[in-house]
C-alpha cells in the first residue's frame, strides 16, 4: 500500500518527535510478533517457516554434503530467492551476498563443527525462499536461517576420524542422527528517521526512513558485517555520527533477548 | 550555451545536439585536466582526471596507490535523461560497478556494492531537481592490485589483511562525486568516503553527517575509532577534489 505524500508526511512527524510514535503503537526497540515453525521438511537436514505480523513470510532448507575441506574453503554456502524478482535482481544479489558475508567460515560460523575426519567436512547448503515481503526482509531471513540451523540433524559418523594414514570413505550410521551444535549469527535492521532509531521498521516506516542500518550479532556481541542502507528511494538523507553509535547500543542491549526467544522454540 | 532538453527523447544514438558557435569553440578548446595529487601523510598517491570522455555527460578518473592497493577506476555520468512510462516526481539513480579485464570480484559481491553506493548518491543528489529523469552511473574497474606481497615482510605481519573491496570503495565515491560534478548534476555537498581497518565510511557537510557505513571484517570495537580515522581521510580526498574541480574550471576560462 503507498501512502500519499501528506500521509508520509505525517507518519515522518510522528516517528521522528521525541519520544516516537509508531503507527502499530511499538516502542522504539520492539519487534513485531512472529510465527516460527521448525522441522517441517522431511527431506531436508533442517528447515523453519518464519511468518511476521504483516504477512511477511520465509522458508528456509538446510541441506548438507560430505566435501574434502582442503579443497572447500567455504563450508557455507546461502542461496537466496525472492518471490517475484529476478535471480539478478539487486536486492536478490546484494542479500546474497550479505548472508554469505555473515555465515562465513572462521567469521560467524566455526567451521571446526561441521568438521567429520581429518580430510572431510560436512558442507552446508541453506536456501532461502522470500515468499512474499512489505519490508527489508534481512532480518526475518536471518532469524529464520538461525532457527532452521539450530533444528538441523547431521547422520552420525562411524568411520574412524584419523583418515590420512587409510584412505577411506566417513561411513554413517543408518538411523541416528546427531544435532548441529553451531552459534550462526542474527542480522538486525534499523530505521533511522530525523534523529530517532527503531528496531524492525514496518513497510510504511521502510517507506519514510532516512536510513537504515545493518547489525549483525554473534556469540554475545556485535560483529561484522555492519552496512548502512537506503530502505527507500525518495527520503533518503545523511545522519549524524551519533545515530550510528546509539544503534549498535540498541542493539548491544536487546539482541540477547532475542536469541533467548530464538532458542527457546 | 547548449540547448539540448535532456528530458526527451533525442533521436538516434548519433545525433548530436544544436549548440551555439561559442560553444562550438569551448567543446574544441576543452582538453582533459590532469590533476596528479600527492598525500605524502599517508603514503597515499592519488591522481583526479574529469571531463576526457566526450559521449557522456561527466566522467572522471581516478588513480590511487598505496603500500597496500594500486587500483584505477573510469566512472561514466549518463544523464539526466527521460525516462519512460509514468511521471515521477524525483530522478533516479542507477548505479552499475563492472570488473574491468580482471574478473576479480564476484559480480553479486559487486551488485552488493552498487545498492550500496545508490544508497549514497540518493541522499547525495538533490533528486527534487531532475523529476522524470534518470541518471545512470558507470563505474569500470580498469586495474585492481593488491601490492602487500610487495610491502616490507614487517609491513604485510603487523596489519591485517582485510576486504579488498573496502579498500576499493572510497575511491568508487570518490569518483562518482567527480563525474556528477563534471556533468553538472546538483549534488547538496562533495561526498567523499575514508577507509581504516577495513570500515568505510563517507560523509558530507564536513563530516558532520554519515551517508554511508560499510564493514566487513573485524568487531565493532574499534568502529567508532575507525569513524574518526575515516573522517580524516575524507577531509583529504574532498580537498583533493575540490582543488581539482577549480584547476578544471580556472584551465576552462582561461582557454575560452
Amino acid at each position: 500500500m503507498s501512502l500519499s505524500v501528506a500521509e508520509k508526511s505525517y507518519l515522518y512527524d510522528s516517528l521522528a518527535s521525541t519520544p516516537s510514535v509508531r503507527t502499530d503503537g511499538r516502542l522504539p526497540h520492539q519487534f513485531r510478533p512472529i510465527e516460527i515453525f521448525t522441522d517441517f521438511l522431511p527431506s531436508s537436514n533442517g528447515s523453519s517457516r518464519i511468518i511476521a505480523s504483516d504477512g511477511s513470510e520465509c522458508i528456509v532448507s538446510i541441506k548438507s554434503k560430505v566435501v574434502d575441506h582442503s579443497v572447500e574453503n567455504e563450508l557455507l554456502q546461502v542461496d537466496v530467492d525472492i518471490a517475484g524478482q529476478r535471480d539478478d535482481a539487486l536486492i536478490v544479489e546484494t542479500i546474497t551476498s550479505l548472508l554469505n558475508k555473515v555465515l562465513k567460515s572462521g567469521g560467524g560460523i566455526d567451521s571446526s563443527k561441521l568438521q567429520l575426519t581429518r580430510k572431510y567436512s560436512f558442507k552446508i547448503f541453506v536456501d532461502v525462499l522470500v515468499i512474499s515481503s512489505y519490508s527489508h526482509p534481512v532480518s526475518l531471513i536471518s532469524f529464520a536461517i538461525y532457527s532452521a540451523l539450530n533444528s538441523t540433524y547431521l547422520p552420525k559418523l562411524i568411520s574412524a576420524f584419523d583418515d590420512l594414514e587409510v584412505e577411506e570413505l566417513p561411513t554413517f550410521h543408518d538411523y541416528d542422527m546427531v544435532k548441529l551444535e553451531i552459534n550462526p549469527p542474527l542480522v538486525f535492521i534499523l530505521a533511522i528517521v530525523g534523529n530517532n532509531i527503531l528496531l524492525d521498521p514496518a513497510a510504511n516506516e521502510s517507506g519514510v526512513a532516512n536510513n537504515g542500518l545493518i547489525i549483525t550479532w554473534s556469540n554475545g556481541k556485535i560483529t561484522s558485517p555492519i552496512r548502512s542502507v537506503a530502505l527507500n528511494d525518495s527520503n533518503v538523507k545523511g545522519f549524524k555520527p551519533q545515530l550510528l553509535k546509539q544503534g549498535l547500543a540498541m542493539v548491544e542491549k536487546y539482541a540477547s533477548d532475542v536469541v533467548r526467544s530464538l532458542e527457546n522454540l | 550555451m547548449n540547448v539540448q532538453d535532456r528530458r526527451r527523447l533525442l533521436g538516434p544514438a548519433a545525433a548530436k545536439p544544436m549548440a551555439f558557435s561559442n560553444a562550438i569553440i569551448d567543446e574544441q578548446q576543452k582538453k582533459p585536466v590532469n590533476m596528479p595529487s600527492k598525500d605524502s601523510e599517508n603514503g597515499d598517491e592519488l591522481s583526479l582526471h574529469t571531463g576526457f570522455i566526450e559521449n557522456c555527460n561527466g566522467s572522471a578518473l581516478v588513480e590511487a596507490r598505496n603500500l597496500r592497493h594500486q587500483t584505477s577506476l573510469i566512472t561514466a555520468v549518463y544523464g539526466p535523461r527521460s525516462i519512460r512510462g509514468s511521471f515521477t516526481s524525483q530522478g533516479t539513480i542507477s548505479i552499475q560497478l563492472k570488473n574491468g579485464l580482471l574478473e576479480k570480484y564476484n559480480t553479486n559481491e559487486l551488485k552488493e556494492v552498487s545498492g550500496f553506493l545508490m544508497g549514497i548518491f540518493n541522499s547525495v543528489v538533490n533528486l527534487s531537481r531532475y523529476p522524470k529523469s534518470g541518471i545512470d552511473i558507470f563505474v569500470y574497474l580498469t586495474y585492481d592490485k593488491n601490492l602487500q606481497s610487495e610491502a616490507p615482510a614487517g609491513e604485510s605481519q603487523s596489519k591485517k589483511t582485510f576486504s579488498e573491496i573496502s579498500y576499493l570503495i572510497p575511491h568508487c565515491i570518490t569518483s562518482i562525486t567527480l563525474a556528477l560534478a563534471d556533468a553538472g548534476i546538483e549534488i547538496v555537498d562533495m561526498a567523499g568516503a575514508g577507509e581504516a581497518n577495513g570500515t568505510v565510511v563517507s560523509f558530507i557537510k564536513n563530516g558532520e553527517e554519515i551517508v554511508g557505513v560499510w564493514k566487513d571484517e573485524g568487531n565493532n570495537e574499534d568502529l567508532l575509532e575507525s569513524v574518526d580515522d575515516c573522517k580524516e581521510q575524507y577531509r583529504r580526498y574532498r580537498d583533493l577534489m575540490i582543488s581539482c574541480l577549480l584547476e578544471q574550471k580556472s584551465l576552462d576560462t582561461s582557454s575560452s
